[in-house]
Order: structure tokens, then C-alpha cells, then sequence
């Protein structure tokens, strides 16, 4: 589904010029969910930019189902991530004021579709991440784990091929944290998405399919594992 | 805390947030950049006439002043010199007249003078005296200022028409500062008695004595003066002309001032909205600033130091700017007072004016940072640091809606009661409505919102949903936003309403004034508007009224009256009008009862003002004080003032003739013949005056344009100032709007990820903007016909014109859709930009 080759990004600031991410070969599948450990400033956000085709790789090929997301316009970018993606962020960055039920319907809407329509079209998701009773609520009046789930919700509204999740526990506690990552786990099983979630909590090892490191922009390791053998709720610490 | 501590904070403060401190900036310099100049204005007006007053008077300290323009005999002098506690006077002979060059021509004060004025040490008469009998024979002294409008120097002809003559006369010298001081301004030119006697045709005769009184003998002397004076003349102190012209320019300077005020606070409002672009940042600065160990005392004075340092800056601009205006745009004189007084065009700027307008800048940047002061007053620095009161949504706590829609109707009940029980309180009712529209605002922009949700509901409203999400995000931008719109609609409506029923009603009140006959014979031009102008009937005209050629021709007779502190018009038709009473302009009385009082003579009809300074009621005996002694008249009807805002008095003509004991008249009234058009007729007319005559022959038409033209010249201050105010809120919402979309580019950056459009993006973003414009403006507009009502009812009232009220429903309209459509498409641009935003923004955190 996703598949990068030696994917090269460079950013020049001033004279100095950070190798963000440096050769980095991966693929991702669909049904599959990825973690993507890091400290921070290794490359992690920008690779999943790269991964979003939001911003262009200097050399190597970014490709989904295998069509190069490399270099598309801004229009088509934004085509792209209409249809295609869906991203769950460490700020949640939820409309404010706006009911979780129309939060959740966003892509829907850029789509083009009736607000209505999309409210009904995402009503489902919102159920889906368990939020039926507060699809009214604004996310002022949500607390910070179920803001996450309407992003979720909001992520999987226009059924995404891939899922793109960067530090999305970064503001939770514990607890929360791992009914997050376990709801991503189940929903790239579930629902058949790819899902990369981008963090630096060792905690998501223990849910995904497949753990990489990635260190000054090179990946140290790519342990591929059974979704099959990994119960949901283990905690294990990978490194 | 070390002095140097408050700078160095507001300055690391600057630094990041200079664009909206700027704007802050702008919004108090428009405010007092207004408040001066209407203030400078008003100032030169009074002051060019003061300057002229007191450097004619010198030291004399009493004049004996002529009751018309024909003046009193010049033996007179010597019976004032002759009294014991007289130590010198000195006669003058003024007389309105008018220079023409090829290059200009106006209106000037003719002075004659004679040696002694040496007695009296008056500025023009010391530079004077020297000049005097060696290059002044025949010729006239004119100031610099005055010369070089005219175009001419020493030597030069230039043609002065006075009284209905016109004679060529040499420029003998021209006068600067250093021998004249002041005077160097003012519209004066001096020539010796003798020659001016025989400029304007009145050989042997003066119009004033300069008087001063012996040491400690002023009361003395003021009663021998009196006696001198025999009632034929005014005893009056030297500078009461100075005192005249305050009186007269009282009434347009109250209001005009009053509008300034009106947009001074429509400043302050511009300036709270860009305080409010960065609370959250300012909050965040002063709870860091607590949890360092900084007392409240110290940020209070940080605080403070950073407002009058914004203000000082912001006043200083205002006044530069303000200078600015009042040099380009609020330059021409009054037309209206130059019918009466020597009004010059001089700037002058007062130490006062300055003051006021600093002080009113300074008041305002404290106005609109009290927000972030108040959130020094949390105890505790925790407390700042966690309150979390602008959390989005919030805005105006919804348990305080009710309370301000109830305040809000107390406010409008209130300007409602004072226009019908207390009308000149009508002023405090226009800020009473202005402030109750602030209080409603909040919660109409709610229920606008409400009801834009539903909408979006039903229409194909996604965008317009995340629009209303936006907004009530940032309810307190918005309502600040929308507010200024309103106010800036609001003051413009009520201003610019009330500016046209003064104009409608002014119009109505000349067109029945000058439609009392088919042409008009007058002398001068636009200042003889009030036909005061006296000149003698040539015979050709009246050997034209008994031909037949002509219907009829009467006789007009006006002039001004100095009456208990007031320069009063006077209009004396002739008896055989047929109305000369304006019926419309007739407030109290019976009209066909006054008109056969009037032909009756001993009657007289004064306008209601004059009639309530005097303290006389109609069927109350009035005293004139006329050239033959004061004369008791009975008052039998009160009018408007007739457009002249001191006062106004309506006399039979031959009281007139009698009383002022002279055949001039200042205006010939001429009816043509059914079948003649009045083009035809004024031909006739000219024809029949031939063509050295210096008399002026109008159609009523033409002779209304020019009335029209004063009237609205006098006014168009008032014009200027509403229009201006326009301008500045419009561009004030814009740069404020712009502000505010900048700041939303991270959320923005969200909604590209989410994979929006650009052009989607900038869609929401003019959604947000014609709501807030729409309830403002819309706001605005409502009130502003309500605020109409007050204004005019005020202005009607203070300056008492004739109004007619006809509601501004077009101008609103105008103004309302032209408010919204400049602040969208200048907000529209930035909000271009602020779309296209990278979606990559909303991963970079913080
Ligand atoms: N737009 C940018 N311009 C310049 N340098 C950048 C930019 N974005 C990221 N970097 C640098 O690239 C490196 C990787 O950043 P990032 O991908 O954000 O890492 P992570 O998400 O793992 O914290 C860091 O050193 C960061 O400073
Ligand atoms: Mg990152």
C-alpha cells in the first residue's frame, strides 16, 4: 500500500543542512499497524510528511498503491489526503466550537458534501470510537482522550487507505494512551487500514504489527511480527 | 524594580508583537487626528476674528459703535475727546468690502483711520502712523497674507467695490508681521479717512470712536460715553466683536465638536479590537511575568508604562495627522459667519486644542487596555497563569445577556423620554442609543450565529458551519469587531441624516426666502447673502418699475442689529409683500394676525432663540435700539431663525426706513411680467442698470443656488467629519479583520490538511467576515435612523436652524453595504494569503 525507497529529505538552515531523513526504505500494508519509535528531532514527522506526499522527498520515491506521491501539485496533494489519508495529531487540532459530530464529518465537507449528509455519513465512526452520546459536544466540553477519539473518528470518516498518527499520545495520560493505541491497533484490523502511528511512548510497540527505529533519519531495525501472536492489551518495551 | 525594567520589558514585547501594537496605534491617532482638527477649526474661526478685534482696538478699552452702516458725523470725535475722563479716541470708518484682481478676489474689512490713532496703541495704527500722508494718499495698506492671496504689491491697482460702487484703487505699501503683528493675517485693509469716506460715498462720516478711558476712570468714562451716545449709538466694549463671533460660531462648533467626540470614541473602539487580537498573549505575558516574582504593584506599573508609551505615540501621530487634516480638508471658513464678521484664513493652533485632543488620546489608550490590567487583579500567580476565562466560546458570559438586553432597554427608553421631555438633552440620548447597540450587539451576534447554524443545516452548509465554529471561537474579537462597524454606521447614519434635514430644511426656508420675487437686485456677492449690503436705488431702476416693462419692484431693507450680545439679522420687506412672513418657518403665533401687525407697523417677529435669550414671550414688548433711539415694538409672532443661528427679526419696511432713517435699501425685489421668463427679466433688469453698474442681478433661482452652495459649504464639516469616520472604521475592521485571520493560520493549516481547498479555506474565511460585517453594520444602521432622530432634533436645537426630518432609510443603506463591501474586499486579500497556508503548519507544534 505504502512503500518508500531510499527516501533522502535535507532541510538547509542557514549553512547547515539536517539530513531530517536520510535513506530510508519502508512498506506499509494494509490491515497492518506501524510504529515508528524516535527521539525527538530524528525524523519522525517528517517522514510522515513525506509518507502524506505534503512535502516533496530530495531523492528516493514515496509510493501509494504504488503511484508516486512524491511530487503532487497542491491540488492533487490536497485530492490526495481528501481521499486517501487520515491524521491523528498530537493537538488533536479539532475545530473549535464545532459539535464532535460535525468535527468528525470535516473531510466529508471538503468534499463537498451537504453538512447534513455528512453529519449521517459519520455519525457511524463516531460510534465507532465510542462518542455516540456526545456527538453534540464541542471539544471544549470533551476531555482530552475523547478529543482524540473524534479525530479519530474524524481520520476514518471518508475510509482512508491509510491512517498517519503522529505523537497522538503525546498529551494523554497512561491509560488513555493505550485505549488510543488500542483503538488504532483495532481499527487497521478491523477496518483493513494501514495505519502509521509516529511516537516516542515504547508503550505502542505492544500494538503494532510491524516496529522500526529511526535514529538521525536512518532506520535502525524493521522487525516485521504476526498481528496473530500479539494479544492487544500486552505491554511490552521494544526499543 | 529598576527604572529601566518597564521599557526593557515593552520593548522585548514590541518585538514580537509590533503589528498589532501598531494597529492599536492607528486606531487612537484616527480618533485624535478628528478631535483635532474639528478643534482646530472651530479655534481659527473665533481666533482670526480676535486677532483682528484686538489689534485694530489696541488700548482703547470702549467703542462707540454706529447702528447701521451709514454711520454718525464725525463732530462726534471731539465731543468724546472733549469729555473729562477720556484720554484719547479716535475715530474709524469699517465697512465690508470686496477686491478684485485679476488674479482673486474677497471679502475684506475696509478700515479708515486718522492721526489719532497715535493716541492709541493699537498694532496696525503704530506701523500705520509713519506711513501716514507720505505714500497712503489716495491708496491702501494691505497685509501680507491678504496681498499675496490677491496677487499683488506695492504700486499695484487692484478694483474695491463697496456699497454697491467700484473704484480702482493703488496698493500703496504691504505689511508684514514685524510692523503689524497679527494683523498680518487678518482680511483688513487701511487707508486714510478721508479717502475711505470717499470710497464708500459717506463723506463726513464715522462708524466707531475707539475709546480709552483715563487711569481708574473706565466706569466713569463709560457713562459719559453713554450720554454722548444719546442712544443713537452702542457703548460696547472694544473686543465685542471677538465676543459676537463666539456667540454666532457657538452653535455649529457645539456640534461639530460633538460628532468629533462621536468618532474620537469609534477610535477608542478600533484600538480595543487590536488590544484584543493578543489578550491571550498579553495574559500569558503578565502570568509568566507573576510567576517570576513580579507584584502586582510592578505590573501594574509595567503595565502602565506601556500604555502611555503606546498612547504618547499614538496622541503625537493623531496630532500630526490631525494638523494634516485641518490644513487640507477642514480649511475653508464657514461661509456663513464671513456674512457678519471679518472671518480670516488664518490656522490657528491653541495650546488647548492640543491639550484636549493629547489628553483625549491618552484616555483612550487606557481605555482600551483596561482588559489586560484587570488580569493583574487575580491574587494569586496561579491564578493568572490557569484562569482559563478565554477559553474559546466565550466571549460575553450568556448569564450576562439578559442583564445587558434589560440595560439596553433602559437606554433606548431613556433617549426616547429626553426627546420628548427634555430635548436638549438629546445629546446624552445619542450616546445613551449608541451605548445601548453595544449592549444588544452580543446578543444578536449570538442569535445571528444561532440561526446561521441552522441554516447550514438545511443549505449545502458545511463551510458555513466551520464559519460559525470560527466565530464563536473568537466571540470577543468578533463582538469588538462588529461593534466598531456599528458605531462607525451608527455615528455616520445619525451625523450625515441629521446634516441632510438641516440641509432640507435650510433649503425649504431660502427658496422661501428668495421666492418672494422673480429677480433680485443686490450688492457684492456671496458675503451679502444675508442682503445687509446697503447701496442707494439707482434711478434707472426705478424709472424701469414705473414703466410697466416690470410687474412690480419693491424695496428690501436688512441689515445686523447688536442686540443684548447677539449680532441679529434683520429683514425688513416691504409693506407691500405678499408674505413676509415665511409661513413655514412660523413657530409661534397667528400668521394672518402678525402679518397685519406687521404692515401696521410698531410690530416686529423675532426667532423663538432670540425671543428666549431676550426673555420675551409674543405679545411682549421688545426694545430695538436703532439709529434713532430705542424703539418699543410689540413681538407678534416667533420663527425660526431663518438659517442665521444668533437671531433672527422680521420689521415692516417703512419702521425700517423711518427708524433707520435712510432711503438705501439692500436689495431691490423685482416681479416680471406674466410671459416674461425670469432669464428675460434679469436682462431687462441689467440692461436697464447699463453697464457700469457694479449691482448684482439674479434670478430666485440663481440667487438660491448661491444660498444652497453657503448653506452647505457651512456645513460640510459636519459631512467631512461622518465621512471620515466611514473611511477610518472601515479601514479600521479591515486591518483588525486581517489581524485576526492571521492569527487563525495555524487552524487554517488544519483545515488544508484535512484536505480543503484553498479556495474552500477562503471561503470560510469571507463567511466569517460578512457576518461580523453584516451584524454590525446592519446594527449600525438600525440604531443610526433612530440616532437620526435625536441628532437632528439636537442640531436643530443648538444651532436653531429649520429642520425637516425625513428618515435616511437610502443613506443608511449606502452606508451599510458600503462599510461592509470595503472592509471585505480589503480583509478578502490578506484572507487570500492566510488560505493558502501550508496544511504542513498544523504538525509543527506550537
Ligand atoms: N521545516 C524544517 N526546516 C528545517 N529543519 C527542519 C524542518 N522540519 C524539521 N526540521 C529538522 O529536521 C529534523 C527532524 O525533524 P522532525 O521530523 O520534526 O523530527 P521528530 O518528528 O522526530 O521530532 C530536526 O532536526 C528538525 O529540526
Ligand atoms: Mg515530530
Amino acid at each position: 500500500m505504502l512503500e518508500l525507497r531510499e527516501v533522502v529529505k535535507h532541510y538547509q538552515t542557514g549553512n547547515e543542512v539536517v539530513p531530517a531523513v536520510d535513506g530510508v526504505s519502508l512498506t506499509v500494508e494494509p490491515g497492518e499497524m506501524t510504529a515508528l519509535f524516535g527521539p525527538s528531532g530524528s525524523g519522525k514527522t517528517t517522514l510522515l510528511l513525506l509518507a502524506a506526499g505534503m512535502t516533496p522527498p530530495d531523492s528516493g520515491a514515496v509510493l501509494f498503491k504504488g503511484r508516486s506521491v512524491g511530487e503532487l501539485s497542491a491540488r492533487d496533494g490536497t485530492r490526495f489526503r481528501r481521499s486517501e489519508l487520515g491524521f491523528v495529531l498530537q493537538q488533536f487540532h479539532l475545530v473549535p466550537c464545532m459539535p464532535a459530530i460535525d468535527n468528525a464529518a470535516l473531510k466529508l465537507v471538503a468534499e463537498g458534501m451537504s453538512r447534513r449528509a455528512a453529519r449521517k455519513r459519520a455519525a457511524p465512526w463516531l460510534e465507532r470510537v465510542g462518542l455516540a452520546e456526545r456527538r453534540e459536544h464541542p471539544p471544549e466540553k470533551l476531555s482530552t482522550g475523547e478529543r482524540q477519539r473524534v479525530a479519530i473518528a474524524r481520520a476514518l470518516a471518508n475510509n482512508p487507505g491509510l491512517i498517519l498518527a503522529d505523537e497522538p499520545t503525546g498529551n494523554l495520560d497512561t491509560s488513555r494512551a493505550q485505549e488510543i493505541l488500542a483503538m488504532l491497533a483495532d481499527i487497521s484490523h478491523g477496518e483493513g487500514v494501514a495505519v502509521v502511528v509516529v511516537t516516542h511512548d515504547h508503550e505502542a510497540a505492544g500494538f503494532a504489527d510491524r516496529v522500526h527505529t529511526l535514529r538521525d533519519g536512518k532506520l535502525l531495525d524493521g522487525t516485521p511480527r504476526a498481528a496473530s501472536t500479539r494479544p492487544v492489551s500486552a505491554i511490552s518495551d521494544v526499543g | 524594580m529598576k527604572p529601566t525594567i518597564p521599557p526593557w520589558l515593552y520593548w522585548s514585547w514590541l518585538r514580537k508583537w509590533r503589528i498589532q501594537e501598531a494597529l492599536a496605534g492607528v486606531g487612537i491617532a484616527t480618533g485624535v487626528a478628528l478631535l483635532f482638527a474639528v478643534q482646530v477649526a472651530n479655534t481659527s474661526v473665533i481666533g482670526s476674528v480676535e486677532k483682528l478685534v484686538h489689534g485694530i482696538a489696541g488700548s482703547s478699552k470702549y467703542t462707540l459703535v454706529a447702528r447701521d452702516q451709514q454711520g454718525f458725523g464725525e463732530g462726534l470725535v471731539r465731543d468724546v475727546q472733549a469729555q473729562p475722563d477720556v484720554r484719547a479716541a479716535a475715530p474709524l470708518l469699517m465697512a465690508r468690502a470686496s477686491i478684485a484682481t485679476p488674479r482673486a478676489h474677497t471679502t475684506v474689512e475696509l478700515v479708515g483711520v486718522t492721526l489719532d490713532f497715535a493716541t492709541l496703541s493699537g498694532r496696525l495704527v503704530r506701523s500705520f502712523n509713519g506711513l501716514y500722508g507720505v505714500r497712503l494718499v489716495n491708496s491702501l495698506l494691505l497685509p501680507e497674507t491678504l496681498a499675496s492671496q490677491l496677487g499683488v504689491g506695492a504700486g499695484d491697482e487692484m478694483r474695491v467695490s463697496v456699497f454697491g460702487r467700484e473704484v480702482p484703487v493703488r496698493v500703496a505699501a504691504v505689511v508684514g508681521k514685524k510692523q503689524v503683528g497679527p494683523l498680518a493675517d487678518s482680511p483688513v485693509v487701511v487707508g486714510p479717512m478721508s479717502f475711505v469716506q470717499a470710497l464708500t460715498g459717506m463723506k463726513g462720516k464715522v462708524t466707531h470712536i475707539l475709546v480709552a478711558p483715563r487711569a481708574g476712570r473706565d466706569d466713569a468714562a463709560r457713562r459719559e460715553l453713554a450720554t454722548v451716545a444719546a442712544d443713537r449709538l452702542d457703548v460696547v466694549p472694544s473686543d465685542n466683536d471677538a465676543r459676537l463671533v463666539k456667540q454666532a460660531a457657538g452653535p455649529v462648533e457645539q456640534s461639530t465638536g460633538m460628532f468629533a467626540l462621536i468618532s474620537m470614541v469609534v477610535g477608542v473602539l478600533f484600538a480595543t479590537n487590536a488590544m484584543l487580537l493578543t489578550v491571550p498573549e498579553r495574559r500569558r505575558f503578565v502570568s509568566e511575568l507573576r510567576m517570576q516574582g513580579f507584584s502586582r504593584g510592578q505590573m501594574v506599573v509595567i503595565l502602565l508604562f506601556a500604555a502611555l508609551t503606546l498612547g504618547t505615540v499614538a496622541s503625537l501621530v493623531g496630532l500630526a495627522l490631525g494638523d494634516q487634516l485641518s490644513r487640507r480638508v477642514f480649511h475653508a471658513v464657514p461661509g456663513y459667519l464671513s456674512f457678519a464678521f471679518p472671518v480670516g484664513h488664518v490656522r490657528i493652533v491653541s495650546f488647548r486644542d492640543v491639550a484636549i485632543a493629547f489628553a483625549g488620546g491618552i484616555v483612550a489608550t487606557l481605555a482600551a487596555t483596561v482588559r489586560p490590567l484587570a488580569d493583574v487583579l487575580p491574587r494569586t500567580p496561579s491564578d493568572a497563569a490557569y484562569r482559563t476565562s478565554e477559553e474559546p466560546g466565550e466571549g460575553v458570559p450568556a448569564r450576562w445577556r439578559p442583564w445587558m438586553l434589560a440595560a439596553a432597554a433602559v437606554l433606548i427608553a431613556y433617549a426616547g423620554a429626553v426627546l420628548i421631555v427634555q430635548p436638549s438633552w438629546t445629546n446624552t440620548g445619542i450616546i445613551a442609543l449608541g451605548l445601548a447597540m453595544v449592549l444588544v450587539l452580543p446578543s444578536v451576534l449570538t442569535g445571528t450565529l444561532e440561526l446561521a447554524d441552522r441554516l447550514s443545516l438545511r443549505a449545502k452548509g458545511g463551510l458555513l458551519a466551520i464559519a460559525v465554529s470560527e466565530l464563536r471561537a473568537g466571540t470577543t474579537r468578533a463582538i469588538a469587531l462588529a461593534a466598531t462597524g456599528a458605531l462607525a454606521v451608527f455615528g455616520s447614519v445619525s451625523i450625515e441624516g441629521a446634516h441632510r434635514d438641516l440641509l432640507r430644511g435650510l433649503d425649504a426656508n431660502q427658496s422661501a426666502y428668495v421666492g418672494t420675487a422673480d429677480v433680485w437686485v443686490s450688492a457684492g456677492g456671496d458675503e451679502n447673502s444675508l442682503t445687509t449690503t446697503p447701496f442707494a436705488v439707482p434711478a434707472s431702476l426705478r424709472v424701469l418699475a414705473r414703466s410697466g416693462v416690470v410687474a412690480a419692484a419693491r424695496d428690501y431693507r436688512g441689515g445686523f442689529l447688536d442686540l443684548d450680545g447677539r449680532r441679529v439679522w434683520l429683514v425688513a420687506r416691504d409693506p407691500s409683500e405678499r408674505e413676509p412672513i415665511p409661513a413655514g418657518q412660523l413657530v409661534k403665533g397667528n400668521l394672518a394676525d402678525a402679518d397685519a401687525a406687521l404692515r401696521a407697523g410698531g410690530a416686529a417677529v423675532a426667532s423663538v432663540g432670540l425671543a428666549k435669550h431676550l426673555g420675551v414671550e409674543v405679545g411682549d414688548e421688545l426694545r430695538l435700539p436703532t439709529p434713532s433711539g430705542t424703539m418699543p415694538v410689540r413681538l407678534v409672532a416667533t420663527t425660526t431663525n431663518l438659517g442665521w443661528s444668533p437671531g433672527t427679526i422680521l420689521l415692516d419696511g417703512n419702521d425700517y426706513r423711518r427708524w433707520w432713517r435712510t432711503p438705501d435699501v439692500s436689495a431691490v425685489e423685482i416681479d416680471l411680467n406674466a410671459g416674461t421668463s425670469p432669464a428675460a427679466g434679469r436682462e431687462l433688469v441689467r440692461s436697464a442698470l447699463g453697464p457700469n453698474s457694479v449691482l448684482t442681478v439674479e434670478t430666485a433661482a440663481q440667487r438660491l443656488d448661491r444660498l444652497k452652495r453657503l448653506s452647505r459649504e457651512g456645513l460640510d464639516r459636519l459631512s467631512q467629519i461622518s465621512r471620515l469616520m466611514l473611511f477610518a472604521a472601515a479601514i479600521s475592521m479591515a486591518a483588525a479583520m486581517s489581524a485576526a485571520v492571521w492569527q487563525q493560520r495555524r487552524r487554517l493549516a488544519v483545515l488544508r490538511m484535512q484536505g480543503f481547498e484553498t479556495g474552500q479555506v477562503w471561503r470560510v474565511l469571507l463567511m466569517q467576515s460578512a457576518v461580523v460585517l453584516a451584524v454590525g453594520a446592519l446594527l449600525g444602521a438600525v440604531f443610526g435612523l433612530a440616532g437620526q432622530v435625536l441628532a437632528t432634533r439636537w442640531t436643530g436645537l443648538t444651532t436653531g436652524f429649520p429642520t425637516i426630518f425625513s428618515p435616511a432609510l437610502l443613506l443608511a443603506g449606502l452606508t451599510l453595504a458600503g462599510v461592509a463591501v470595503i472592509a471585505l474586499v480589503i480583509a478578502s486579500l490578506p484572507g487570500y494569503a492566510a488560505s493558502r497556508v501550508s496544511p504542513t503548519a498544523s504538525f509543527q507544534n506550537q
